[in-house]
């Protein structure tokens, strides 16, 4: 099947999700809750047992084994989401995963920085690949949607970064990851901003 | 720009998620144009045209005629 507004290229049949507000859809909001929940319980459950993993109690192993559940439950959701298409709300869980690592804030050991390396890239990776498979699934209505949302991503972006230059004395260090985070947060506004205005 | 695509629709018994599928397009894209909130490209003019054997100027017609 060819695609009638593109032709010599495959038709790609967007998905007819239930969309609530903002073009997020209903049915990924679940996966979605539970793999933020995953994460930041499994994140603040394994902060436990790293603190003391030179010499564990019995309940800071009990913590490792249920903060490894909490991401296995996350990335089986995220999964979920990536399947499904809703890369919408990909980009939430990647929003809110990005700022829940910050490695100078944590012990200067080597298995979190090893840890926080590949955190920080399979995150980004996630970003990157939910962006990439989004922009080629979507129609021309949704890639409107799309670039309305970087509009106000890139707008937003740029203003937050001029305030944050001009009051750097007055408020504390900015982290990279924030900026990640703000800026796909900002896509989402955006995002959320054109589909009421198409809906 | 106006369009017939709601009538041209229910002539033919197609639901929007039908219509969407032929046109290889998302039925809230199909929504958007039938309630002219989005004007679309001229290929899926066209092919929203080709779809129901019609002419461009049949199925839709800009706002000042």
């Amino acid at each position: 099947m060819q695609d009638p507004t593109m032709p010599g290229t495959p038709a790609v049949v967007a998905p007819d999700r239930t969309l609530g507000v903002g073009g997020m859809s209903r049915e990924g909001l679940v996966p979605a809750v539970l793999a933020v929940a995953g994460l930041c319980g499994g994140m603040a459950l394994m902060l436990v047992f790293f603190r003391h993993y030179l010499d564990p109690s019995w309940s800071q192993k009990v913590a490792l084994v249920s903060g490894h559940v909490g991401l296995v439950l996350a990335i089986w959701m995220t999964v979920r989401l990536a399947r499904r298409g809703d890369y919408p709300w990909l980009m939430v869980v990647v929003a809110v995963a990005l700022p829940l690592f910050e490695p100078q804030h944590k012990p200067d050991t080597l298995p979190w920085r090893m840890f926080g390396a590949a955190y920080g890239l399979v995150l980004v990776a996630v970003a990157v690949f939910a962006f990439v498979r989004m922009v080629a699934r979507t129609d021309e209505l949704e890639r409107r949607v799309n670039q309305e949302a970087l509009a106000v991503a890139f707008a937003s972006s740029l203003v937050l970064a001029i305030a944050y230059s001009l009051f750097r004395e007055l408020l504390p260090e900015l982290q990279g990851v924030w900026v990640a985070a703000g800026m796909i947060a900002t896509w989402l506004v955006g995002w959320n901003r054109a589909w009421r205005r198409y809906r | 720009m106006r369009n017939r695509l709601r009538v041209l629709r229910a002539e033919r018994d197609w639901s929007q998620a039908e219509l969407a599928a032929r046109l290889s397009v998302s039925r809230q894209t199909v929504n958007a144009i039938e309630n002219s909130r989005y004007d679309p490209s001229l290929p899926l003019a066209f092919a929203i045209a080709r779809v129901f054997s019609l002419t461009i100027e049949d199925v839709f017609t800009p706002d000042g005629k």
